[in-house]
């Protein structure tokens, strides 16, 4: 026996057929049990879902979210902060690595060693002063800050580390050249 | 379903964090519901609904005012948690007992003689046994009487594709539990007959 289309009527919301189609379906379950048992079967699921309260959250759902939010915000301003050190370190690195280059051809190995240690040095001193900043900073700054004023600090930042780096470079490298 | 104040809507909109609490407040139960059905556990589901909260935080300039607040909120959480059981890949076959209701049902439902499946947590896992989005669909359907076309909408599926997932998932249903309905009765006749 065919059981089609009775098996997706019945698994249908009634009202949703016909009258004609209601008869029919009618008559098939009189006369094929497998419809009947699935019928049968199906309203119990339905009548056991419809009769399912809304399960609710423990108390303090609310007071937990906030506690959450809080959290999550201080960990995402902790990120940031990493994003931005690790942004600006790899500029001020490509202007490190730069320099010296640029130092290793013009200067005698002697003097290219004693200044890349000055340099490495200092940049280690001012690299950790730098990251503790941005992360204090970043505790009382609204965190979607604006990205205009982002490209702003970066391009001072980069520019910073350019004159501090050629200071140095004056200070150690040609210093050691004129003596 | 409940119906939020616009005003307090507005406020969230802009920026308000108090407000978005009323919003978390009034939500809490057909969100976490829903998340519970979906994964069938209580702190999965705690740890699911405050997440959807929190990306519905993050995304509330996104939310398209047109569509009904409820429904973009289910739809963050029907999501994550497809995307959960997804990455799970198991089927919820660990039960617990059922989460506290944190206040006795204002207006006691008639129909609550029926929820003997509900006590044995066997509603819970006959919903198991569906893939995430049929049960998603099951869910939207009998807990949030949601029509075929809001379903579509919340799961982003096509209204003929929401049709026949709903129709393969209560076939499902219905011979899971005779499978289960039959296998228990043979377990308490093989119970019983020493008595005999
Ligand atoms: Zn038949």
């Amino acid at each position: 026996m065919s059981h089609q289309p009775f098996e997706t009527w019945l698994l249908e919301d009634r009202r949703s057929l016909s009258e004609e189609e209601q008869q029919n379906l009618q008559q098939h379950l009189e006369r094929c049990s497998d419809c009947r048992r699935l019928e049968a079967k199906w309203q119990e699921v339905r009548l056991e879902m419809r009769a399912a309260p809304m399960v609710a959250p423990r108390p303090g759902f609310s007071r937990r979210f906030q506690a959450g939010m809080a959290e999550r915000r201080v960990r995402e301003q902790r990120r940031q902060a990493w994003r931005v050190f690790i942004a600006f370190g790899s500029s001020a690195a490509a202007v490190f690595a730069g320099f010296m280059i640029y130092a290793f051809f013009f200067s005698t190995t002697a003097e290219w060693v004693q200044s890349v240690v000055t340099l490495l040095s200092t940049t280690v001193g001012a690299a950790e002063t730098t990251r503790s900043l941005v992360s204090t900073w970043m505790q009382f700054t609204p965190f979607s800050l604006n990205l205009t004023v982002w490209i702003t600090v970066g391009v001072t930042f980069c520019f910073l580390v350019l004159l501090w780096v050629f200071a140095i470079w004056r200070t150690s490298l040609v210093g050691v050249i004129n003596k | 379903m409940i119906n939020l104040d616009a005003a307090v809507l507005r406020q969230a909109i802009q920026g308000d964090e108090e407000a978005f609490t009323r919003i978390v407040e009034t939500y809490q139960r057909p969100v976490f519901n829903l998340c519970y059905r979906m994964l069938g556990q209580a702190q999965e589901a705690e740890d699911a609904a405050q997440e959807t909260f929190w990306r519905a935080y993050q995304h509330l300039r996104r939310y398209d005012q047109q569509r009904p607040f409820a429904t973009w909120l289910l739809s963050i959480a029907a999501h994550y948690c497809i995307d959960q059981q997804r990455k799970r890949r198991l089927p919820t076959l660990a039960l617990e007992l059922m989460p506290d209701e944190d206040a006795p049902d204002p207006a006691p439902n008639p129909e609550r003689v029926f929820a003997q499946l509900e006590e044995k947590g066997q509603l819970q896992s006959l919903l198991a046994r569906l893939g995430p989005q049929d049960r998603a669909a099951i869910i939207l359907r009998y807990w949030y009487e949601f029509s075929e076309d809001e379903i579509a909408k919340t799961l982003q599926l096509t209204v003929s594709a929401v049709k026949s997932r709903l129709h393969r998932a209560r076939k499902e249903l219905a011979l899971s539990w005779e499978s289960q309905s039959t296998a228990s009765l043979a377990e308490r006749r093989k119970n019983e007959s020493p008595a005999l």
